[in-house]
């Protein structure tokens, strides 16, 4: 008998272009599954909301399969040219796709854990897939080409659970990984000891942390994790790689994932100190209720020992609450608004200046004069939240208003630029050239919008100068139940302030058309693009004109986006 | 031998541990790109922004640096160790992809170097403290020595002795880092006040830079109480002193390049153009004119500012008083195998011209300046002449008499 049966080249040649293309989707569902933070009940859920089930790879199969059963008469190789189709079929899909890893807004990032998870789920298959073949050959199929096509089907339609599969297999090894790392990153921050403030709050935490880390840093040297890292083990890999001994101060952003995720948090980095920025909507869905959401912040307000530093938002009545049932040594409370009772640090007089703010602070019997180059109420409160506790630190408050005057904000985040209308335009598109001259004022405040900074930044578009008023949002989420209304309710807003409004992707869609119509916008005022590029494309290449200003509040992952094609 | 053979090695060292990093890097490859390959072997030597040394013909693409760290496992990493007469790098990690390769020498891994030439700005490169790993090497360099560079770094101290010289210079207050932030900051406010009461110093608007630091980072101008705090809070940031200078209201820059070349000679003047009137910023001196991203290297960096050279309706008097200045003051901080750009300020007003500060290693080496000079000095002939010089004050130094023995331990 030869080495290699010539009757298997068709087979051989499909299970080529069926393990090629799998490898392919492999990658571009562990994309999804590392947004989703490798959560199988959230990657399931968006599996099925988003129904991500291959169709493409699928139909090709298909189609290969019905060819064949076609020209089964039509000898060997017809088939094997027919399979050699596929493979160039299947090639090809893979390569329209593009790489997960430089496609898509957030791109596939090969860490060591979904390395991991990749080749294990890579394994399965090809165990899967030896088993199916000597199976196949028991039973004297192994060349029935057809049969092997509808195998294929099977295979590609198994990719994400093969995902699934992995994680599970690796969670016992990634837990005692997540583990080790952890009692280093506790055992290190312990040793070093620096005077420790936490932050939570439904919104503002990460403007405040990098607000305050600002100030502190001027004077103390201070170890503030970047962006928005407040997670256990974001903040576990922070202290493993980034804190140093000099590093006499931290300020630690807690974010609330579930209830006793402060908790733990506050373990790794027991405070000394904390603030408290808002306790509202945002997240709502996570934990049911208004009042388990209001007992997960306080997890901070606890963890503070009692000669401690509380720093609470005095605007919000729960967080009033929480000063209250959580009394400290210190208790500050800041506010824009003097309607809901006294307040320690009560900012004022909020008056626009060119590229910035004015404002006038009331601490400890006296009045300061400031201004910062950030805008917008909200980010003002956050300012505020850094100054008295930089103040509740002993630092000098003129040292740190002179601070907050340098602050530049930060990107994304209500940040009004000047630009070339062309600038809008996603160049990587040959589909739209940039022929428009002039430029906007671009009030860029992309990043994780929530209902009070919604507001706030259509009340800084409605400020601002300027032609036409562009709104250009996908609305907000993570709202839980409250998501419809508060959509309706911001859209509602927008349209008293706006000239045209680009609605993008559909999570929200039908919340914000409601809104807009409710205020009583024509329907030619506002236009539906799947991506948010489309909606950039469009405004770049055809309806802005000089001077106009655009507002571009929220930018979802791809996740959130249309429906992805698969 | 050949010819090819016989060539010295220059080692080009850019990068660095200073916030000109990247302008540097252009510096650099400008400088590779210009270098005679007749005469010289150029090697490029990237110190990265962590300090690690690293040579390599990789380090000649512009994609490298865009590609890191990935990219830096491509060349070898090296480091001049500060011991005599070893020759060259040293080589802590060989690449076998990386060129040149590695020769044994007295059991090391060595590269051999003849003279370093530094193409750093700011820190660590353009203060002396380069200057000095040289001359524990005991390895001839172009460019200033520790003494020079580092009192030219300091733009309080260099203007102290300039004036000593008889130069006008601007009057000016040091002030450390310690001093702004001491007590939380409750000091701020007096030295606030100590500031405005200093005669010359009692009116708005003031200037106030970080007292080392180059390429305009961390400077600013205080128009009242408010935005000086800011900007001392701001300078200090940045440095461990910040330097307060009065505001001309009307005046303009003047500059000039000074060059070794065996006679110590001034270049034209040229008059440096910022984008919005007031002053430079960093982005009008290496952002400006678009972002190039394959563009030309040679209109890079600072030969990329908008500028007037040799400005025809600026007085002739004050032109070669510019330029006596500048080498005076090249002279009394001790300058030696060098170019250099000196940056005066003109006071309209007053018509009197002061001395604001000196580059020591300027960017681009301010080898613009030369191609439009009388007589014309091209690129190229200029780094031979500063090779030159460097060569000729290294074997200068090795003939001064330092003996050193046991005598005293062992009488």
């Amino acid at each position: 008998m030869l080495p290699f049966d010539i009757s298997l080249l068709p087979t051989l040649i499909s299970i080529i272009a069926g393990s090629y293309f799998f490898q392919g989707r492999l990658l571009r569902y562990l994309q999804y599954f590392q947004q989703e933070e490798y959560k199988a009940f959230r990657f399931l859920n968006w599996y099925w909301h988003k129904t991500a089930f291959d169709k493409r790879g699928t139909f090709a199969a298909l189609f290969i399969y019905l060819a064949l059963l076609v020209s089964k008469n039509g000898g060997f190789w017809l088939s094997a040219i027919i399979c050699f189709l596929g493979l160039a079929l299947l090639c090809y899909i893979r390569n329209i796709e593009g790489d997960p890893k430089t496609t898509g807004k957030i791109t596939l990032k090969m860490t060591t854990r979904a390395e991991r998870i990749y080749h294990t789920a890579l394994i399965i298959y090809f165990i899967v897939l030896i088993v199916l073949c000597l199976t196949l050959s028991s039973y004297h199929l192994l060349a029935d080409v057809p049969l092997i096509w509808l195998c294929q089907i099977a295979l590609i339609q198994f990719c994400p659970f093969s995902l699934l599969l992995a994680n599970a297999i690796l969670s016992h090894k990634e837990n005692n990984i997540q583990t080790k790392f952890a009692d280093e990153a506790k055992y290190k921050f312990a040793r070093m000891k620096p005077f420790t403030i936490g932050i939570t709050g439904s919104y503002g935490k990460t403007s405040t942390k990098m607000i305050l880390g600002e100030i502190l840093n001027s004077l103390i040297p201070s170890f503030y994790p970047g962006k928005s890292i407040n997670t256990y083990m974001g903040i576990t890999r922070e202290i493993r790689e980034k804190l140093e001994p000099y590093h006499k101060q931290a300020i630690i952003e807690m974010g609330a994932y579930q209830q006793g995720s402060i908790s733990k948090l506050c373990s790794l980095t027991p405070p000394n100190a904390g603030i408290v920025t808002a306790v509202g909507e945002m997240h709502l869905e996570r934990f049911g209720s208004l009042e388990s959401l209001y007992q997960a912040k306080s997890e901070l307000a606890k963890a503070i020992p009692n000669d401690g530093i509380l720093v609470v938002n005095g605007d919000y009545d729960l967080c009033r609450k929480m000063a209250l049932e959580n009394p400290k040594k210190t208790i500050v409370l800041y506010g824009l608004d003097k309607s809901k009772g006294n307040l320690d640090a009560y900012m004022h007089d909020i008056k626009p200046i060119d590229k910035g703010t004015s404002f006038i602070i009331d601490w400890q019997a006296q009045s300061y004069h400031g201004t910062t180059k950030l805008i917008g109420k909200h980010m003002l409160s956050n300012l505020l939240a850094a100054f008295s506790m930089a103040c509740t630190l002993g630092f000098n408050p003129n040292y740190v208003l002179a601070t907050i005057t340098n602050i530049k904000p930060e990107k994304n985040r209500l940040e009004p630029e000047t630009v070339p209308i062309s600038s809008l335009i996603n160049t990587a598109n040959g589909k739209y050239t940039a022929t428009k001259s002039g430029s906007i004022l671009r009030l860029n405040d992309a990043f994780n919008s929530n209902p009070v900074g919604f507001s706030t930044a259509l009340d800084v578009l409605a400020d601002s100068p300027g032609k036409r008023k562009i709104l250009v949002t996908p609305g907000m989420i993570e709202l839980g139940e409250k998501q419809e209304s508060e959509n309706q309710k911001a859209a509602k807003k927008a349209s008293s302030v706006c000239d045209f409004v680009l609605i993008v992707g559909d999570t929200n869609k039908s919340a914000l058309v409601a809104g807009l119509k409710e205020g009583n916008m024509d329907s030619n005022k506002f236009k539906f693009f799947a991506y948010m590029k489309d909606a950039l494309n469009f405004l770049g290449a055809d309806y802005c004109e000089d001077k106009d200003v655009v507002l571009i509040e929220n930018d979802l992952p791809d996740l959130y986006e249309a429906n992805p094609k698969f | 031998m050949t010819n090819q053979e016989k060539r010295k090695n220059i080692a080009i060292l850019f990068g660095g541990r200073s916030v000109e990093h990247e302008i540097s890097i252009i510096t650099g490859l400008q400088l590779i790109k210009a270098i005679d390959t007749e005469k010289y072997c150029p090697i490029p030597v990237y110190i990265a922004p962590n300090g690690k040394w690293y040579l390599g013909d990789k380090l000649l693409d512009r994609n490298f640096y865009k590609n890191m760290p990935k990219s830096l496992s491509s060349v070898h990493e090296v480091v001049l160790l500060p011991i005599p007469d070893i020759g060259g790098l040293a080589v802590l990690q060989a690449n076998a992809n990386a060129l040149p390769n590695p020769e044994s020498y007295k059991g090391k891994d060595i590269i051999a170097i003849d003279l370093y030439f530094p193409a750093f700005h700011g820190s660590y490169g353009e203060d002396g403290c380069i200057q000095g790993l040289f001359e524990l090497a005991n390895i001839p360099y172009v460019g200033s020595d520790v003494l020079s560079s580092s009192i030219g770094m300091s733009k309080y101290h260099c203007k102290k002795l300039v004036e000593a010289h008889g130069i006008s210079v601007l009057p000016s207050i040091l002030i450390s880092k310690e001093e702004i932030q001491k007590n939380l900051g409750h000091n701020l406010a007096n030295v606030r006040s100590k500031i405005l009461k200093t005669k010359d110093f009692d009116k708005f608007p003031l200037f106030i830079k970080p007292a080392t630091l180059g390429s305009s980072i961390g400077i600013a101008k205080a128009i009242d109480e408010p935005s000086l705090d800011a900007a001392l809070v701001q300078a200090a940031k940045y440095d461990t002193a910040v330097i307060i200078e009065p505001c001309l209201d009307n005046k303009i820059e003047i500059n000039v390049s000074v060059l070794d070349q065996g006679e110590i000679t001034a270049s034209v003047v040229e008059i440096p153009v910022a984008a919005a009137g007031g002053e430079l910023t960093y982005e009008d001196k290496y952002m400006r004119g678009g972002s190039k991203k394959s563009g030309d290297l040679s209109q890079s960096g600072m030969a990329n500012l908008a500028r007037i050279i040799d400005p025809q309706d600026l007085d002739p008097s004050i032109k070669s008083l510019a330029q006596e200045n500048a080498v005076k003051a090249y002279k009394a901080i001790g300058c030696s195998a060098a170019v250099v750009r000196i940056d005066f300020m003109l006071d309209l007003n007053s018509n009197t011209l002061y001395f604001n500060e000196i580059n020591l290693l300027p960017g681009s080496l301010a080898f613009y300046l030369w191609v439009k000079s009388n007589p014309q000095m091209l690129y190229t002939d200029m780094i031979t002449k500063l090779i030159e010089q460097a060569e000729a004050r290294h074997i200068l130094k090795l003939s001064t008499l330092r003996e050193i023995g046991f005598k005293a331990l062992f009488k």
